[in-house]
């Protein structure tokens, strides 16, 4: 299943059965072997709009879908034997539609994807290569569109950096890559809400930006206050007991009484 | 550092980023080259804008991390999850539980407090 838009409302699943040659071969395989099946590309539309597309298996046996092709169907799993009922796609509001030369619409009903789908295009698979894809288009697109201003930058600004910052540069892009990738899975996936989405992508870069940013908070590595919070971070990390020296006025000060008094509840 | 060097460091630190997602994430988008054309078909104007703002936004956090106090500029940065809430209420139909809205105006208010802070 390939999500290309959001859906709102009532939306269509359109199979483009154009081939009557296809159309031919499933009659002949039905009337032949009493069955015929068939993957079939069908596309979700809403508004005129296409939304997604899947590929669904078309699984027509005789009896249910007559031999002059494909007849109207119900759309409720009642009149569908009960050990082929899981073989149907449990969607609402959708209806497979052909539309033959005759323009004469005709329904039948929407299978499920079959469980053995070509590679690539299972959910999961197809789910984590469109995430590297998107990114990556994302990442060439900011290069491309960044590229003369950096190209100028370092030629007439001629920046030095040392090593430490060489290797700043490195952690930050590999953690951003993280991000951006569990980020955009998640929004493939759509398996949690839009407001978590964003604090969970940053759960990976919290453990190093906490102590960058108590850094940044004082008045520098070696400034009154950054001893101050490298106690706090060794108290928070658990490698020493020893409560905060010197009471400072700091976003961080109710935390640092929270934790003085669960060690020294006396 | 040098001051030059010092004053476009965030530059550099974002156009790094994007350097080793295109050398880590080039042989997947290789093995695939016909889906990448699809969808730079079908996505090229989201593809410019989010290249444009990103960048952007990050360049401008990054900037204004030099210029304000981190205990303001990180809590402030966090209101994406606002608008991440929102935008996914507005264009993907999702759920707006009162306990997100709780939680939403939990993140206001502690930045509102956080820019009163002394």
């Amino acid at each position: 299943m390939e999500y290309e838009r959001p859906i709102s409302g009532d939306f269509e699943a359109v199979c483009g059965l154009a081939d009557e040659a296809i159309l031919a071969a499933i009659r002949a395989t039905l009337e032949r072997r009493g069955r015929a099946p068939n993957d079939l590309n069908a596309y979700l539309l809403h508004a005129s709009h296409e939304m997604g597309s899947f590929v669904g298996g078309l699984r027509p046996r005789d009896g249910l879908i007559g031999a002059n092709g494909l007849r109207p169907f119900p759309q409720t799993s009642a009149s569908i034997p009960a050990g082929k009922r899981r073989d149907f796609c449990r969607l609402r509001n959708l209806a497979l539609r052909h539309r033959h030369p005759d323009h004469r619409t005709r329904r039948v009903l929407l299978l499920r994807p079959r469980r053995r789908t070509p590679p690539g295009t299972s959910p999961q698979s197809g789910c984590g290569r469109r995430t590297a894809l998107r990114v990556a288009l994302f990442a060439v697109g900011s290069a491309l569109l960044y590229l003369p201003i950096i190209l100028w930058i370092c030629i007439q600004a001629r920046p030095h950096f040392e090593p430490r910052h060489y290797v700043a540069l490195a952690a930050t892009s590999v953690l951003h890559l993280g991000y951006s990738l569990s980020l955009q899975a998640d929004i493939e996936a759509r398996t949690s809400h839009s407001s978590i989405r964003l604090p969970a992508a940053l759960v990976p870069c919290c453990p190093s930006s906490a102590p960058f940013y108590c850094w940044r908070t004082t008045d520098g590595p070696v400034g009154p206050r950054a001893g101050a919070h490298r106690r706090r971070i060794l108290l928070v990390s658990g490698l020493t007991a020893s409560p905060i020296a010197r009471r400072q006025r700091h976003l961080l000060r109710p935390f640092d009484w929270g934790v003085y008094c669960v060690l020294h509840p006396e | 550092m040098g001051r030059q060097g010092a004053r476009h460091f965030h530059l550099h630190r974002d156009f790094t980023g994007n350097l080793v997602r295109i050398v880590v994430l080039s042989p997947i988008a290789w093995r695939d080259r016909a889906e990448v054309k699809r969808e730079a078909r079908i996505y090229a104007g989201p593809t410019v804008v989010v290249s444009v703002l990103g960048p952007i936004g990050y360049i401008l956090v990054l900037f204004a991390m030099r210029i304000a106090p981190i205990s303001h500029i990180a809590p402030a940065r966090e209101l994406a999850t606002l608008a991440g809430a929102y935008m996914g209420s507005k264009l993907l139909s999702e759920r707006t539980t009162p306990e997100r809205i709780i939680g939403a105006v939990c993140i206001v208010v502690g930045v509102v407090s956080l820019s009163f802070a002394r």
